[in-house]
């Protein structure tokens, strides 16, 4: 019986609209902000308008690149925060910014079981289930079954490095480069990189035509 | 101290992996950390915000939305660092 089981908490709000009175609260510090000169509108709208323009393309083109140019890869395992201005996105000084490369050896996922750090310059906001408790809570425990629930399996003899974030340190994953990429541009390999390969929790493959 | 947020390891169940584009107020309260915390509001700091919600009670910490978790924490931290006075926010309380 769900109702009995002692960890059974509300269902996520994360999916909602949020309820009137938070909506209210946000008007008002956005008014009071504002009213004392600590923040315009103008700055708000370019804030959102900045994160707008973060999205997993644009880490995407970070991925194929160091799959196609070695000396950009050598950059972007040392200095990930300089190889991603390289592709043009703007990156603060701080937190630290690392690269964690999926090989034939090793397989890396990202977490952040304490609330939700995230690369979020390179890939925007994280999404819903990154944030949620159930993800936050298994996959430090039992990776293999969570990474079968995102439909990929790895096999026991293969190193599985579960890593997780701080604010002070934030992780990329360079998924392995998927058979039948030979001879891709760097834009059609951008092209097969998604978010979730990025985090770990799914493997790339070449879509059969 | 409250150890609601320290999640590793806990039983739970499956993941929810439903998608969910942020709405327009989980874009700006986001934009609010950011800016707040950034380098030239710097009204408070980033590990102030985490504090602030690490100390919410359980009904707060998984009742609430991500976006209002920290919109009701940064209403705590402007009336906490004096930005303003306390009474100015209408800030909903846990029932729990």
């Amino acid at each position: 019986m769900p109702h009995d089981h002692p960890h059974d908490h509300p269902v996520s709000r994360d999916h909602s609209e949020p309820r009137p009175a938070f909506a209210a609260l946000l008007d008002q510090v956005l008014k009071v902000l504002d009213d004392k000169d600590i923040l315009t509108t103008a700055q708000v709208t370019a804030q959102i308008e900045d994160m707008d323009g973060r999205t997993p393309t644009e880490g995407a083109k970070i991925i194929a690149r160091c799959w196609d140019d070695p000396d950009y890869l050598d950059l972007a395992r040392t200095d990930l925060q300089a190889a991603a201005g390289q592709v043009g996105i703007a990156m603060p000084a701080y937190p630290k910014f690392v690269l964690l490369d999926n090989t034939g050896d090793v397989h890396h996922v990202v977490v952040c079981t304490l609330c939700s750090c995230y690369p979020r310059p390179i890939l925007g906001p994280p999404p819903v289930w990154y944030k949620s408790r159930n993800y936050r809570a298994r996959v430090v425990v039992e990776p293999r079954d969570v990474l079968a629930e995102f439909g990929t399996t790895v096999p026991q003899d293969k190193k599985l490095q579960v890593v997780d974030s701080t604010a002070d340190c934030r992780y990329l994953v360079l998924p392995e480069r998927p058979a039948g990429s030979d001879g891709m541009t760097q834009e059609q390999l951008a092209g097969l990189v998604t978010r979730d390969s990025m985090i770990g929790v799914t493997r790339l493959n070449v879509p059969v035509t | 101290m409250s150890r609601t947020h320290d999640l590793g390891g806990l039983p739970a169940g499956k993941i929810d992996q439903t998608e969910h584009e942020p709405t327009f107020f989980d874009k700006r309260v986001d934009a609010l950390y950011a800016l707040l915390t950034g380098p030239k509001a710097n009204a408070f700091t980033m590990d102030e915000v985490r504090r602030t919600v690490e100390s919410f009670s359980e009904a707060d910490y998984f009742g609430l939305s991500y976006y209002e978790r920290w919109l009701k924490a940064m209403s705590l931290l402007l009336i906490e660092k004096g930005y303003v006075e306390d009474g100015t926010f209408d800030i909903p309380q846990a029932k729990s």
